[in-house]
């Protein structure tokens, strides 16, 4: 108790103690004034009295001493003297500041920019209520990790009735569906989410205006829904009565009972969802084995992970008794939400939280050798204060403060470039990573600066400022005063550069194999011609154009032809517009060879299956190998047709010639399905389309054609008609008539909307927009490694020619050539920086095979990468020795030997 | 002790407090002035004594301190713990006051 007294007493003097030492100043000051003129009317001469009153006063300088010591806190107190020295030393040293603040502020600011990502992609807490108690419950498969699949909703039914360990279990689609909702205003396309009545509640989102939804609001014909902020101010004007109006989808009307805040979300890859819509487990119009909606669920208060895993093992077990087929390798896993969500980025964010932490080693070691340096030139202060009386302890205390001082500048600095970093990240990344929205630099990231910086301070720093105190002043005389550096100082300096040297070339052979992949990507062929063309899609989905049937089937009405017929006639009329065609969205079907035996279902082959019509293939350029195309023959009376693609013909026909064979489309599942009304007559083999982008691999494709296809499906294969791509080729710059293409479709049927309308090429963009994004972000680090490192290697020759010079000058003044000096110098640099490539390929070795998933036709190990980034090193090694090398060569050897 | 005991009559500065314990001691507590100082200003942040500052026209402002109500508790107390000290001493020691 007195000790904190004592405490609280000392830090309340170290706030008054500059106005009390002030006042005990005058005091004594007056006191001394006092008693000298005392001593002078004794008749003593004023020298005389001055020096008495002094001596009988005594020591003052000791007496304030004990005064200031009694007060305060020595720690702060010398904590602060420490920092008004390294405050003062580094603005007597601007270049030395310069460079040592702004290599960390590089290396702490990509750090920052990082880290805020990772921020709020991983570790901001989930935007629901208690949300550590949220978890998901999903099949795995107990072979490979990465292979999940959600319920049936049968089981989730079974869960909701049975489980103990949760208060509450809803079903939430993973994705959202495209839909066309017309009335008033034009037609537009719109993202709606199904889900539980009670999904809502579960994650403790409430809407901004108007009820969450009720189980009666899933009943089918009684559907209603929640709309988001954003489609209430673009479509409703913000009305603060839109409660009660409705929103037409295809041909229903559905009430609008809610509006969600803007922001609202219940997945991070679905930020932005236009519509909820409840459905009910047991009343939806699915069969119970669908497997659609990922199952959310609350733990129970009292219940841990741990328990619930546990009561769900259970369940899998039981499920592996009645569908021993269905779940042979498959159990279930109980998963905390946060780490759902965090699953897909958490191992693309480390990998850049690794690059960009190798920046900040970078750094750290370009500021350690100019700390180690600096440490050389100020060894004689530091001797003298050593011997004055000065504690080793002490000076380390006041070197690793100025350390840390430079490197909390370096963080502040770094503050700002994060900041200019994550401008340009957040351009760069578009929606790339989740809650991009939530990203920016503060609280967490502030922090994680701060830590940053005290580390790096402490890293660099810690050993430049152990070396500087194991001096001697005997040492220092000895040396007769010349900067005389022990090859253990040198050494460290050289192990710095080399490891500065082997992290670039790692960050550089990165960069360059994302370079590689991203020139592959642009080289692909993609089996057609996407310059001029433009492309958009149309969905129909009124009655107009499908029936729903009983048993789960629909029909396809003579409308829904006649719509894209029309579509394509007005597409063709538009100035500018060389050819038009229409082609479904490809759908994955099994198929069957006619005359060859069954095969067992999980080996029965499939294709990816488009109906299009007789211009489609000139359209888009495709190059025809074999036979002809789909063309104005192909009508439903005449023999059903099919044009394969060259992967399909070499997997299902390998040693033969598939023209002329017979083969059946199924729809409804391996095994399971229909086939098709008739069989198909192989008549073309074309070459290979990648449509879904470069880095596709081809997969088998049947062709047939719109004309010749059955009118009843089921429920979700009808949209093989309902949903088709419009291709238009231009013979000018296609999004000059993108408005022109939205009008033909509104002009045909203004219920209907065209969505994604956008030149091909720039669609193809996209498609390798991951691969160019992490290509130019491992880029950026890498010229920012490459530029320390320059900077590093440039520092250390630098100061080794300054060491040097009288060793330099000595051999010219002995017949030693100026070219042999320079040669000297660079060999000294080039043997640093192939000891740095040799480590830097070991590690490259190890670390790039991380980089794996995000390269295209690019091995890890690519050995022309390894060694284009190997020469690349050594010319930008060369190059930063030569300068200070030709300094070497202008030494005066006169002048050396008369210093001498 | 020393130093409260000076004041108890009226307030001084510090200057002729060590003067008036010198005076009063007859030189027997002797003692480096500048010491002085630092105990003042314990005494102050204890609130035993008061300082302020005195200027009077001709001389430079002087800071003057007078005992608290607290310090003539604490003198009162002190001179009793130091009398049975003495006397104790004394009782010990043998010793006879004239």
């Amino acid at each position: 108790m007195r000790a904190l007294r004592r405490f609280l007493l000392r830090l309340s003097a170290s706030a008054t103690r500059r106005r009390d030492e002030e006042r005990l100043r005058e005091e004594l000051e007056q006191h001394l004034a006092l008693q000298t003129a005392e001593n002078l009317r004794a008749g003593l001469s004023p020298l005389e009295a001055r020096r008495q009153a002094r001596l009988k006063f005594g020591a003052v300088e000791s007496v304030r001493e004990h005064y200031r010591d009694e007060q305060g806190l020595p720690g702060l107190d010398s904590l602060g003297r420490d920092i008004r020295y390294g405050i003062r030393a580094l603005w007597r040293s601007p270049g030395f500041t310069l460079v040592a603040v702004a290599s960390l502020a590089l290396g702490i600011g990509a750090n920052t920019t990082i880290f805020s990502v990772a921020n709020a992609a991983l570790y901001r807490p989930l935007p629901f209520v208690d949300p550590d108690r949220l978890v998901v419950i999903h099949e795995q498969n107990t072979k490979r990790e990465e292979w999940q699949r959600v319920p049936s909703l049968s089981t989730i039914i079974e869960w909701q009735e049975q489980a103990r360990s949760f208060e509450q279990i809803e079903g939430i689609v993973g994705s959202a569906q495209g839909n066309t909702i017309s009335g008033e205003g034009t037609a537009e396309r719109v993202r709606i989410q199904f889900l539980t009545p009670g999904a809502f509640s579960l994650l403790g989102v409430k809407p901004a205006r108007g009820r969450t939804f009720t189980s009666e609001d899933a009943v089918p014909g009684n559907r209603s829904v929640i709309i988001s902020d954003g489609l209430w101010q673009r479509r409703f004007a913000a009305d603060p009565r839109v409660l009660g109006r409705t929103i037409r989808v295809d041909d229903i009307s559905w009430p609008i009972v809610g509006v969600m805040p803007a922001g609202t979300w219940t997945a991070p890859w679905l930020q932005n969802v236009d519509m909820w819509t409840p459905i009910d487990l047991r009343l939806n119009e699915l069969t119970p084995q669908t497997r659609w909606l990922t199952t959310y669920a609350r733990l129970r208060q009292t219940v841990t992970l741990e328990q619930a895993q546990a009561e769900m093992d259970g369940f899998a077990r039981r499920l592996a008794e009645q569908q021993p087929n269905a779940y042979r390798d498959w159990t279930l896993k109980v998963e905390p939400l946060a780490e759902t969500y965090a699953r897909g980025t958490r191992t693309l964010l480390y990998m850049l939280m690794g690059a960009s932490g190798f920046v900040l080693l970078i750094a750290c070691a370009n500021v350690a050798n100019l700390l180690l340096a600096r440490g050389t030139r100020r060894q004689r202060e530091v001797a003298v204060c050593l011997s004055l009386g000065a504690g080793r302890r002490r000076l380390f205390q006041q070197l690793l403060t100025e350390s840390l001082l430079l490197s909390l500048i370096g963080g502040a600095v770094g503050v700002l470039v994060g900041w200019g970093g994550l401008r340009i990240f957040l351009a760069m990344a578009a929606d790339r990573f989740p809650r991009m929205d939530e990203i920016a630099i503060a609280g967490n990231v502030l922090l994680f600066t701060l830590a940053v910086s005290l580390v790096t301070g402490i890293l660099f720093g810690i050993a430049p400022a152990w070396r500087a105190t194991r001096l001697t002043l005997v040492t220092m005389l000895k040396e007769g005063g010349r900067q005389a550096t022990s090859g253990g100082r040198h050494r460290s300096n050289r192990v710095l550069a080399v490891c500065e040297v082997a992290l670039a070339f790692v960050l550089l052979v990165g960069a360059g194999l994302m370079i590689n992949s991203v020139l592959r990507l642009q080289r692909v062929d993609v089996g057609y011609n996407p310059e001029n063309l433009l492309t958009g899609r149309v969905q129909l989905g009124s009655s107009k154009y499908v029936e729903v049937l009983d048993g789960n089937m629909k029909r396809v009405t003579p409308q829904t032809p006649l719509f894209y017929r029309e579509v394509k006639e007005r597409l063709v009329a538009i100035p500018g517009v060389r050819s038009a065609a229409v082609a479904s969205a490809a759908y994955t079907q099994p198929l069957r060879v006619v005359g060859r035996p069954d095969p067992p279902r999980d080996q029965q082959p499939q294709a990816s299956v488009q109906e299009v019509g007789p211009v489609y293939f000139e359209t888009l350029g495709l190059s025809l190998l074999k036979g002809r195309v789909i063309d104005e023959r192909d009508r439903d009376s005449t023999q059903w047709v099919a044009v394969v693609n060259e992967t399909l013909a070499r997997n299902i026909f390998p040693d033969e010639d598939p023209l002329g064979k017979l083969l059946h489309l199924q729809f409804g599942g391996a095994g399971v399905g229909r086939d098709d009304e008739q069989p198909r007559l192989i008549v073309g083999v074309v070459g290979d389309v990648k449509n879904g982008g470069p880095a596709q691999r081809p997969m088998p494709a049947i062709y047939t054609s719109d004309q010749q296809h059955q009118w009843e499906y089921p429920s979700g294969a009808s949209s093989i008609h309902l949903q088709k791509t419009l291709y238009v080729r231009t013979s000018q710059e296609p999004s000059s008539l993108a408005t022109a293409v939205r009008q033909a479709v509104s002009e045909v049927d203004r219920d209907q909307a065209v969505f994604d309308v956008m030149p091909e090429d720039q669609r193809l963009d996209l498609q390798i927009g991951r691969w160019r994004f992490f290509r130019n972000l491992y880029g950026i680090f890498a010229a920012m490694a490459l530029v320390l490192a320059v900077v590093g290697i440039y520092g250390l020759m630098s100061y080794s020619v300054a060491e040097r010079r009288h060793e330099f000058g000595i051999r010219m003044a002995l017949g030693a050539k100026r070219s042999s000096v320079l040669r000297r110098v660079l060999t000294q640099g080039l043997v640093l920086s192939l000891a740095g490539i040799g480590i830097g390929i070991v590690a490259g070795f190890a670390l790039t095979r991380f980089l794996s998933n995000l390269l295209f036709e690019v091995k890890p190990l690519d050995p022309l990468t390894f060694l284009a980034v190997s020469l690349v090193m050594m010319a930008v090694a060369l190059l930063s020795c030569y300068v200070p090398a030709r300094r070497a060569t202008t030494v005066d050897p006169a002048n050396v030997l008369r210093t001498e | 002790m020393l130093i409260l005991a000076q004041l108890e009559i009226r307030p001084s500065h510090g200057y002729e407090i060590a003067q008036l314990i010198e005076a009063r001691s007859n030189g027997a507590v002797a003692f480096h002035v500048a010491s002085l100082y630092p105990i003042f200003y314990r005494l102050e942040r204890r609130g035993l004594i008061a300082g302020r500052w005195v200027e009077k026209s001709g001389q430079r402002r002087r800071r003057y301190y007078s005992l608290t109500p607290e310090g003539r508790k604490m003198l009162a107390a002190q001179r009793r713990t130091w009398s049975e000290f003495m006397q104790a001493v004394q009782a010990a020691a043998g010793l006879d006051y004239a």
